[in-house]
């Protein structure tokens, strides 16, 4: 089969799976980040968190508990990969450095699943089950929860006999127990038992001694991947068992796995997006922010398969392909969708090593992360970003049908505006002061791998992808240092909770306001020109901000 | 409210009013920029240089820094590039300025004549006792009561407690015609500064020195009361984040390249730097904000805030009087219906002896209708209206006619012996249930019985355009309400005919003010128009409420804007103008961004292309020189400044349409047009700089 | 004492962020409250704008 028309198969088959489930869990999302209902293990999590699932929180409470929450998750995982040598299951791996363990902690609550240590060698299972895997899981419901609230604090006074919301913006805990519960729980059971089917390992034991057919002795490593491998990818986390992440056989044995898993990453970020649409009692709105999210993945898709395919470059030209690095069961095709899926959202499990993807097609991944991961984005953190930059278009478009901006019938005043200017501003400044920090000081460019534009893309990827929650490696970077981890360290902790903190803001800001009517002199958010809008909006502030610094790296790289 | 209106009480003193503000208003305001207008603008421009005042737009405080910055980079390392940048980067601040300075310029033409009024009077204000005593004007307090006759210039402002007054207020409302002020009533308000032409009145003052209206008209003209409204505010905030992010990614790239091997001079950051941030609409945000408060003025409406202008775009309902704004104010003879047995001409006749005496506009349009006059019979005595009788007529020896209101003439005729045909009573159902009044036509000739003649047809008449003007609103998203006296079936007909999307009958003032509250509690933004003291609390409960100049002190107070020529319609143009207001700045906003792209396109090559040649490839304007490269956007970046200070100050084009066509149509322009502009712009300018020697 | 130090850094991070929750709810807070808050003493009935 010509390898075109696989990439377009492939892509055709992804968009029908997701055509026919989105709006299904969307319509569930909706209802459980609605519903007044607790199930009886609910109540039980309730009773033993000590807190009352029941009560509207103000924003400033929800946004405390987050934050709470978030901490005491920190501190715990650092403990134990600190401690992991005393504790059971540990495989007999030594405890983490302590910046090490830190980056870890804050890399798996902060949803960005970074990893400066090889999983298999370096993990053990207790910390891989108790503590990795469980933020895998609530680092996820925290984003979904989040969104939610958004969401909700936009559709406050938007129904009939709707009470307006004074700064609330519902319940942080029933939303965290039903993100875990309800939806990551049953469909990563479903997934895992489907993958385990499929090949994909899953035991306790940490290696395996097998006879060669030579009839030597190998070890290989085994772990528990299967569970793991699917909360991965459906919380958008990233953190592979092993090192190679989704490269690898046990991870992901199958050409259907690897679509399995792309399927996974990419079904709750939209999901999100309808279910915000019907959240706010308006369809429409939530299917011109998933409309957006999927114009922004296709388009980075296309790229990213033509520049795999047509493999520019002196060394892709003589090898007659650029399959360097590449997961070779899959071909260049699916390495590349497995990448844009996976740089479009925040997970950053890789099935290929960015490192090794032609210059253009590193360059795509990088700006898919600097989009902000909004195509689709993080499970919660997508949609919020996305409707941060609706807003900006609103304010800047807006004032060009004579109105003063609102978005969904809430005005966009000066406060409004200001928290969206913090969220706007934090990234970029993290990912490029970041930058700047790295390469001036020698500790920076001391764990590059290669000189020149290339090396400078390293750095410049690790800490994009970093400071936007993203967590994969470009490859080539040895980041196991101090310097590295603390660095990138609290790019990530900035990354994911300065913004989130404004969002929840904003949330309760547009909970107490009034929602005005819509007329036709209002403009429409939810028609093709504003699906447009918002495009060109997305690409061109964050055109502006990155392309001095994607100048020096890829750019300069992809022209040579 | 009675079912059948009668003639209005007495005649209106003031003309109609349907195109009172054509014949008067300052020309509109030229687009260009003429050198006069510069040259006055210069030197508060280079005032407002003091950083002090530039903290109040941000993006050019970081351009003044910027300037500061490459004065002393190049006096430590001189070079020709690095004067050109330079001076560029100053007359980038001084361009902005002069944007604001121009604008404010225009107001003060105004203010000058203003001024004029306000020299200093004496006044004769009345003791307790009654006497006179003679102060200067300036010495007038609030309660203070003067006297003012004929020929005598008003003190201060006031209301007439006593007495009646012809006024030329031409000096305020630039309208030459005399008005009639009052004592009690709704026309009792004065301006200080105005002339008395006859009579005698006396004044109780309103104001204070110094907070009279004319002093607050001058301080709004001249801008130097100027506030920010909220959506400049929140656009600063937006324009504020966009220069920050250029700062960090200039900052940082002096390092970035640094490590890349390409190092940069700060001198060619802050030109990549001011160049990136959103100068234009940065510079040119204040001016936009004060010529909309100048096109107010010049179409004679005065804003007490920029927030009622910016409110005014925001508008959801319009609330407008029917009386003047929707119909001509006056009912006109539309038909005359004589009863069965009565000849045409006949009941014409009568009904035009009926109205020799009537000077109203319903009057005269009987004359008009039948289109013949007939001098009286000899000894008439002419009946006049009255609000208690009712009707109006002619007495004379044999004869006696009289027109009005039904109940009234049907009595006069039984009074007289005579009988009313039922048939009279179903024409004037008819009439009135069709919106319009009916007035009953009778004789009583010698010793005859009195007897009916027919019925004249009065008809509100809806003014020409008006409708269409209604759907333009509707098409913009605003929905008309209709306020109006009249019964419902009037006003249901009238509504009708004129295509208001609503209206309000028999509407007391409490009603107006309810109606406005439950839009607002809906979320809706209400515009109205009023004049009178019962209008007053609506005036201010509404989000812009237009008062009339002929109104009340009370309802000036109240209303956030007032229309010197009274003019109800004027409500339609001050929406118009304030979302004229809001699209100038959306759309220059736009503009500024979109023109960015350009700008890496010109810079980024010229700054990296030493260090990585294939970077060539990105220079796609073929700029000759690196150099020449980043001057020349430098240079179109403070160009383009001055280039659309006119449209700043005359607003974008602007016609009635909804949102999606409205956005569609200044995307195009302004979106696109800012994007391919400057690759046009510093191609061109690049021919012309790469000509400069030592660059 | 590693440790202490990347526990203070997350400490002092985590004041912070609750500090900036504390500094937005001063500063924005809830949106003045321009509502029209219906009165006792308005009447029960409305005029009703009639609709052609």
């Amino acid at each position: 089969m010509n390898a075109v028309v696989a990439a377009v198969l492939q892509i055709v088959v992804l968009i029908a799976a997701l055509a026919l489930t989105v709006p299904l869990l969307g319509r569930y999302l909706a209802h459980i980040y609605t519903s007044e209902k607790h199930l009886r293990a609910e109540k039980v999590a309730y009773r033993v968190l000590r807190v009352d699932p029941d009560a509207d929180q103000h924003w400033r409470s929800y946004a405390l508990a987050v934050l709470g929450f978030s901490l005491v998750g920190l501190l715990f995982l650092y403990l134990l990969a600190r401690t992991q040598q005393w504790l059971p299951l540990s495989l007999g791996f030594d405890p983490f450095p302590s910046d090490g363990a830190w980056n870890t902690a804050v890399s798996f609550v902060a949803n960005t699943n970074w990893q400066w240590y090889s999983g298999e060698v370096a993990a053990g299972n207790l910390l891989q089950m108790a503590g990795l895997t469980v933020q895998n899981f609530v680092s996820a419901a925290v984003g979904m929860a989040v969104a939610a609230a958004f969401a909700r604090g936009l559709a406050r006074g938007r129904g009939q006999g709707d009470r307006q919301g004074r700064g609330r913006v519902g319940n942080f805990w029933a939303d965290l127990v039903r993100g875990v519960v309800r939806v990551q729980l049953p469909i990563s059971v479903v997934s895992a038992l489907v993958l385990i089917a499929s090949g994909t390992m899953q035991t306790l034991r940490s290696h395996q001694t097998i006879s060669t057919l030579g009839g030597g002795e190998q070890t290989v490593t085994s772990a528990a991947a299967a569970s793991q491998e699917v909360i991965k990818e459906l919380g958008t986390n990233g953190g592979g068992i092993f090192n190679v992440n989704s490269a690898h056989p046990w991870e992901n044995p199958t050409p259907f796995t690897n679509m399995l898993e792309i399927f996974l990453i990419l079904i709750i970020p939209f999901a999100m997006a309808w279910a915000f649409g019907l959240i706010v009692r308006d369809r429409r709105q939530g299917g011109a922010i998933l409309a957006t999210m999927a114009v922004l993945l296709l388009g980075g898709t296309a790229l990213l398969t033509w520049a795999e395919l047509a493999g520019p470059g002196t060394a892709p030209q003589l090898a007659g392909g650029a399959m360097e690095g590449k997961e070779t069961r899959f071909g260049e095709a699916a390495s590349a969708l497995f990448a844009a899926a996976t740089t479009g959202t925040s997970t950053g499990a890789v099935n290929a090593m960015h490192d090794s993807l032609t210059a253009p097609g590193g360059g795509i991944t990088l700006f898919m992360m600097m989009l902000g991961e909004v195509a689709p984005g993080g499970v919660g953190s997508g949609l919020y970003g996305m409707l941060m930059l609706a807003i900006v278009t609103v304010f800047l478009c807006g004032l060009m049908v004579g109105r003063t901006p609102e978005y969904l019938g809430k005005k966009i005043g000066r406060h409004e505006i200001s928290l969206v200017a913090v969220y706007i501003l934090v990234t970029p400044i993290l990912v490029l002061v970041g930058a700047a920090v790295a390469v001036s000081f020698p500790a920076g460019p001391e764990g590059i791998l290669n000189s020149g534009a290339h090396g400078f893309s390293e750095m410049l990827y690790a800490v994009t992808s970093a400071a936007n929650n993203n967590g994969s490696a470009f490859g080539g970077l040895t980041s196991g240092t101090p310097f590295w981890n603390t660095l990138l360290g609290v790019l990530m902790l900035f990354g994911r909770f300065v913004p989130l903190v404004v969002v929840l803001a904003l949330a309760g800001r547009f909970a107490s306001t009034r929602p005005l009517p819509v007329g036709a002199g209002t403009l429409p958010t939810h028609r093709p020109l504003f699906v447009a809008l918002l495009t060109g909006v997305t690409l061109v502030v964050v055109g502006l901000t990155y392309v001095p610094a994607l100048a020096l790296g890829p750019i300069v790289e992809s022209l040579s | 409210m009675t079912q059948f209106n009668v003639l209005p009480p007495a005649s209106d003193t003031e003309e109609p009013q349907e195109h009172h503000h054509d014949r008067h208003t300052v020309p509109p305001a030229k687009g260009a920029l003429s050198a006069a207008q510069i040259r006055a603008a210069l030197p508060g421009a280079l005032r407002k240089l003091d950083p002090r005042l530039l903290v109040q737009t941000p993006v050019m405080l970081v351009v003044e820094i910027g300037a500061v910055a490459t004065t002393v980079l190049s006096i430590l390392d001189p070079s020709v590039m690095g004067w050109l940048v330079t001076a560029w980067l100053w007359l980038t601040v001084v361009f902005g300025n002069l944007a604001e300075s121009v604008a404010e310029g225009r107001g003060k033409a105004q203010a000058a004549s203003l001024r004029a009024l306000q020299t200093e009077t004496s006044a004769r204000r009345l003791r307790g006792d009654g006497t006179e005593e003679a102060v200067a004007s300036t010495a007038l307090r609030k309660g203070d009561r003067v006297v003012v006759e004929a020929g005598e210039r008003i003190p201060g402002d006031g209301d007439i407690i006593e007495g009646v007054a012809s006024v030329d207020e031409s000096a305020v409302t630039g309208e030459s015609a005399p008005v009639i002020r009052e004592s009690g009533g709704d026309r009792s308000a004065v301006t200080g500064g105005t002339l008395v032409l006859s009579d005698r009145i006396v004044v109780q003052i309103t104001s204070d020195p110094g907070q009279s209206f004319v002093d607050r008209m001058i301080a709004l003209v001249e801008g130097s009361e100027r506030q920010r409204t909220p959506n400049e505010i929140a656009l600063n905030v937006l324009l504020s984040t966009l220069t920050v992010i250029f700062v960090v990614v200039c900052g940082t790239l002096y390092f970035l390249a640094d490590y890349s091997g390409a190092h940069q001079s700060w001198l060619v950051l802050i030109a990549l730097l001011v160049c990136l941030i959103p100068t234009t609409i940065g510079a040119l945000l204040s001016a936009i904000g004060i010529a909309g408060m100048d096109r107010l003025v010049r179409r004679n409406v005065l804003a007490m805030s920029g927030r009622a202008v910016e409110a005014a775009g925001d508008v959801d309902v319009l609330l407008l009087d029917k009386t003047g704004t929707i119909t001509y104010g006056n009912r006109q003879a539309h038909e005359i219906i004589p009863v069965t047995g009565v000849t045409l001409t006949g009941a014409e006749n009568a009904a035009v002896l009926a109205s020799l005496s009537d000077q109203t506009p319903e009057g005269r349009s009987i004359l008009t209708l039948v289109g013949r006059s007939m001098g009286g019979p000899a000894e008439a005595t002419m009946v006049e209206f009255s609000a208690t009788t009712r009707m109006s007529g002619l007495d004379s020896p044999g004869l006696s006619v009289r027109k009005g209101a039904a109940s009234a003439v049907t009595a006069w005729v039984r009074e007289n012996g005579g009988q009313v045909p039922p048939e009279t009573g179903v024409v004037v159902s008819e009439i009135a249930e069709s919106g319009g009044t009916p007035l009953v036509i009778a004789e009583h000739r010698n010793s005859d019985p009195a007897r009916v003649l027919g019925v004249v047809h009065l008809k509100d008449v809806v003014k020409d355009g008006i409708r269409e003007r209604f759907d333009e609103m509707r098409a913009m998203g605003i929905r008309t309400v209709m306020i109006t006296g009249d019964n419902a079936a009037t006003a249901a007909a009238i509504a009708k005919e004129a295509g208001v999307d609503d209206f309000l009958a028999e509407a007391t003032p409490e009603d107006k003010l309810a109606l406005i509250r439950k839009e607002q509690r809906g979320g809706r933004m209400v515009a109205m128009c009023g004049d009178g003291t019962n209008d007053a609390p609506a005036l201010a409960q509404a989000d812009v409420g237009v008062a009339m100049n002929t109104g009340t002190t009370a309802a000036k107070e109240a209303g956030n804007m007032v229309d010197l020529d009274s003019d109800p319609t004027k409500l339609i143009d001050v929406v118009e103008i304030g979302k004229q207001l809001l699209i100038t700045r959306g759309a220059l906003t736009t503009f500024s961004v979109a023109n960015d792209i350009a700008k890496y396109f010109a810079i980024l090559p010229a700054m990296f292309v030493v260090a990585f040649p294939q970077l060539e490839v990105l220079n796609i304007m073929r700029l000759s020189t690196p150099e020449s490269a980043i001057v020349s956007a430098v240079v179109f970046n403070a160009l383009v400044i001055i280039v659309l200070i006119p449209l700043a100050l005359r607003g974008v084009r602007y016609r009635p349409s909804s949102a999606v066509e409205l956005l569609r149509r200044n995307i195009l322009l302004y979106g696109v047009g800012g994007l391919i502009a400057p690759f046009l712009g510093i191609k061109l300018l690049d021919l012309v700089i790469s000509l400069i020697p030592g660059l | 004492m590693l440790d202490l130090v990347y526990i203070l850094i997350t400490l002092v991070s985590f004041a912070g962020l609750a500090a900036l929750v504390g500094v937005i709810d001063r500063r924005l807070g809830e949106p003045a409250d321009t509502d029209v808050a219906p009165t006792q003493n308005e009447p029960e009935t409305e005029p009703q704008a009639v609709s052609r």
